[in-house]
């Protein structure tokens, strides 16, 4: 595996770095049988519109959402 | 050189996403009870799928690896808008209290999941950029 293959994995990663804290938090609390908030779920609605805000700008050109 | 980097980028955030969803995955009995707890845990882990599957798409259009404006880009771009309006709509009937609704939209939004994942498995080199044959 060379540097640039490695770079792209570590640039990966890095993106993914609030997905896997907030997964993390998520397991643990499931594992303490604590109850999930309405705060979680904000913030994980919150960080899939911004990701799709950004891919769909990528894929067209527009940060429009979808159209109801 | 290009695609297969992306495709990596692809798979490392496809497959990291799907083990630690599959490690906090609450237990099958636990799920079965429909409870509102459940559901929202349910829901949360669909919209960090969904939104870490988008980011390692980005990170393949950055990459190139799948062409802005050609089919198989647009087709990622109808399915997301897919996943995002049943996303959404799992968490109105959720906070509705309509947990029937938001279970079924939660389900759609996993099935529309799925279906990017052929998207993810095309073989390097297939990527059109124009219009269909």
């Amino acid at each position: 595996m060379n540097a640039a293959t490695v770079a792209v994995i570590v640039q990966s990663v890095a993106a993914l770095a609030p997905y896997l804290a907030q997964l993390g938090v998520l397991a643990a609390k499931a594992k303490a049988g604590e109850a999930v908030t309405e705060s979680d779920l904000r913030l994980a609605e919150e960080a899939r519109r911004h990701a799709f805000a950004a891919l769909r700008e990528s894929v067209t050109g527009s940060v429009t959402g979808p159209a109801f | 050189m290009m695609l297969c980097k992306g495709r990596i980028s692809v798979i490392v955030s496809f497959s990291l996403a799907l083990a630690l969803l599959a490690s906090c995955a609450m237990p099958a009995g636990q799920q079965e009870g429909g409870e509102g707890v459940d559901l929202r845990t349910r829901l949360i882990a669909a919209n960090l799928l969904a939104g870490s599957l988008a980011e390692g798409l980005n990170s393949a259009i950055r990459l190139n690896a799948v062409v802005p404006g050609s089919q198989r880009a647009q087709l990622i771009k109808e399915t997301l808008d897919a996943v995002e309006r049943s996303l959404d709509g799992a968490g109105m009937a959720l906070r509705a209290g309509l947990p029937q609704m938001a279970t079924r939209q939660i389900s759609a939004a996993e099935l529309q999941l799925d279906g990017l994942e052929p998207l993810l498995q095309s073989p390097a080199g297939t990527e059109t950029t124009g219009d269909a044959p």
